[in-house]
């Protein structure tokens, strides 16, 4: 028996000095912050957290505005740090508001619309504390500022890009027939305003291309997204389809590869994924966004208390263009692409949202 | 919207998606009917297919080979029939129950090493897999008419038509298929007559592994080479309601999923017919609400052969 509690209590000492040495690991890199609540704390570096609700290594949003706290981190010389809080959606309220009430933080970027309500709650309670808000809108709260990304602006080019490749003679899979397809994820407004915008796209190159919308009913079932996109291929003669289904998109994707046909990413770079296949992707930067709102927050000019939607001009969306996209999209469509951005940004453009 | 769904039936595009589309149904419900027969239904049919369908495009990517993955697929899948049958078989929970813990734990347990094998959150697509292969027959590929309807299919969907008929063998001309039917009619009755109940119950949980490891392997490795996250999207459920659809007998299941499969690749030409004007919803109705008709015409039609015959 004595025996036994001896164990029992060596390996509780023992986990007790590993957490205790884990929680000073974690806190050596942070230096602590000034008390100050001012908008920018001049002359002092600043401090900025990024909470993940969920973990890194989505290859997706929470990757993306990582690297945004990163490359702040080196050209704005601020201090920053992330904090992963788990899957465990129940852990996200105590995580976040542990790390607001250290008061070590000046500022702190958090995201998604499963954060909303816990955000709300905290920033209510913590007046001092600075809250950067992506994907999603937060208003009327004087210290959360809260950032959307115009996916209706980032689909116009899609669509532009789509009508462009429809119509292209160099492409060798593009056929004569004017028909281009949409696969979504659900019916649902947040999904046709990516597809309002992909349709405007395409009629500002020629009001006479057909667009092909399907929906899979999930964002789940893969199989499916192929079918469909499978189907606006062969049977109504699209060249190119957009998907934004999530991960049951990624079939439609494959089923441009498997019938040597185009498609294009949503959310992150997925020209990757198909090289030649998948000519581009509808990319929300949210690192670039997140390098905006510090900066701004820097200089003291970010507008707390309010949402902005930022568009082509704020660097919010835009089609990836890497390596792949150089390779193998025709000259003459990147030119056009470029012109279409410019008078995008300079508002000769507009593209109507449904959301609003 | 007709005339599309008619051109396509005539260049038999409908029947090359509908093969497609029933295929992991008929596995995964040829699966679900043994266990049903034997009085052990297995609800895990979901779970299962999840496993197999990580597993085999794991192992597959891994080795190179689509044989390798998915009988390393269907192994998963048995393996964790196994301990289902060991929970409600020897330990007594139910197997409703059971039944659900696996779908839980597919769904979760696929993730999870997804994560921490590939660093991966939502899916796994590997950049040089081997799929599963289309057979395509030489002679009669060329043939006009003959050549798409036999010719170019997925192997699983060959392997889905032969299982139809080897359940029918098993289950009805060899001695282990009256025990499995006696076993699942009278499992008192058989075990007075000798049949190690409890063996052959295990035994019909091991076919029904079997039967959803193929269907998933096919999932992952075969309609699309990828594996997401939940992608099985409910097939297994709609195999259970197939194996009640099919009379819990073979050639019943073979028509109750080519109906359901019809009801799918219809849903799918329609959906993707330009400027339809019916609501994508009410189209996502269509197989459900084929299978309820469906449902309704044999329920009327087997009362009044009752009726007939009780007269």
């Amino acid at each position: 028996m004595y025996k036994a509690k001896g164990w029992v209590l060596s390996v509780l000492l023992l986990s007790i000095v590993l957490v205790l040495s884990a929680c000073g690991k974690a806190n050596n890199n942070t230096s602590p912050a000034p008390g100050g609540s001012a908008n920018a704390p001049a002359g002092k570096k600043i401090n900025a957290v990024f909470y993940v609700n969920g973990t890194l290594g989505d290859k997706g949003f929470f990757d993306s505005a990582q690297r945004g706290m990163v490359k702040a981190g080196k050209e704005l010389g601020i201090n920053v740090k992330s904090v992963e809080g788990g899957t465990n959606q129940a852990d996200w309220a105590a995580g976040l508001e542990s790390l607001v009430s250290s008061k070590k933080y000046d500022v702190v970027v958090v995201g998604t619309s499963q954060m909303i309500d816990i955000v709300k709650d905290i920033a209510a309670r913590y007046p001092d504390e600075k809250f950067i808000f992506f994907d999603d809108v937060i208003e009327g709260m004087p210290n959360v500022y809260s950032m959307l990304y115009s996916q209706s602006e980032g689909s116009f080019l899609a669509g532009a890009f789509a009508a462009l490749v429809t119509e292209n003679t160099e492409l060798k899979a593009a056929n004569p027939d004017k028909v281009i397809g949409f696969v979504g994820g659900m019916d649902i407004p947040i999904i046709n305003d990516f597809k309002a915008g992909y349709e405007q796209g395409a009629h500002y190159i020629d009001p006479g291309v057909k667009v092909v919308a399907s929906y899979i009913g999930d964002f789940a079932n893969a199989p499916k997204g192929k079918e469909l996109a499978l189907s606006q291929f062969n049977t109504q003669k699209a060249d190119i389809v957009y998907q934004v289904a999530g991960g049951a998109g990624l079939g439609a994707l494959e089923a441009s590869k498997n019938v040597g046909k185009y498609s294009i990413g949503v959310d992150g770079n997925q020209n990757p994924l198909y090289p030649g296949n998948v000519l581009t992707s509808m990319a929300k930067n949210i690192d670039a966004s997140v390098v905006r709102a510090l900066g701004l927050y820097q200089q003291g000019t970010l507008a707390f208390g309010t949402n902005e939607v930022l568009g082509l001009k704020e660097g919010g969306i835009g089609l990836s263009k890497d390596d792949l996209y150089a390779k193998y999209v025709p000259k003459s469509i990147q030119d056009k692409m470029t012109d279409i951005e410019n008078k995008l940004a300079s508002g000769e453009i507009q593209v109507k949202s449904i959301l609003k | 919207m007709w005339q599309a769904l008619w051109t396509q039936i005539a260049d038999l595009t409908l029947i090359v998606v509908l093969l497609r589309l029933m295929t992991p149904i008929l596995l995964s419900a040829l699966g679900g009917l043994i266990s049903d027969i034997a009085g052990v239904i297995n609800i895990g049919l979901e779970g299962l297919m999840l496993l197999s369908a990580f597993t085999s495009i794991a192992v597959g990517a891994a080795t190179d080979s689509w044989v390798i993955g998915t009988i390393a697929g269907v192994a998963a899948s048995v393996a964790m029939c196994y301990v289902m049958g060991f929970f409600s078989i020897k330990l007594k929970v139910d197997i409703i129950i059971a039944g659900f813990a696996v779908n839980i734990f597919g769904s979760g347990f696929t993730v999870f090493l997804m994560s921490k094998i590939y660093g991966l959150t939502g899916n796994y697509s590997p950049e040089n897999l081997n799929p599963i292969p289309n057979v395509v027959i030489p002679g009669i590929q060329d043939i006009p008419v003959l050549g798409k309807l036999l010719s170019g299919h997925n192997l699983m969907v060959w392997i889905s038509l032969i299982a139809v008929v080897f359940c029918f063998v098993l289950l009805y001309r060899t001695p282990y298929g009256v025990h499995l039917r006696s076993v699942g009619e009278a499992p008192a009755a058989a075990k007075s007559l000798g049949i190690p109940v409890g063996r052959v119950q295990y035994s019909a949980l091991a076919w029904s592994g079997v039967f959803s490891g193929l269907a998933g392997a096919y999932m992952s490795m075969g309609m699309t080479s990828m594996f997401v996250k939940d992608m099985t999207a409910g097939t297994g459920f709609l195999a259970l309601a197939v194996v009640l659809l099919g009379n819990r007998n073979p050639v019943g299941i073979f028509f109750g999923s080519l109906i359901f499969g019809l009801a799918s690749a219809v849903t799918t030409i329609v959906q993707t017919t330009p400027g339809s004007q019916v609501p994508s919803q009410f189209i996502q109705m269509i197989p459900y609400v084929v299978t309820i008709v469906a449902l309704v015409i044999f329920a009327v039609r087997k009362k009044r052969k009752l009726l007939t015959q009780a007269s």
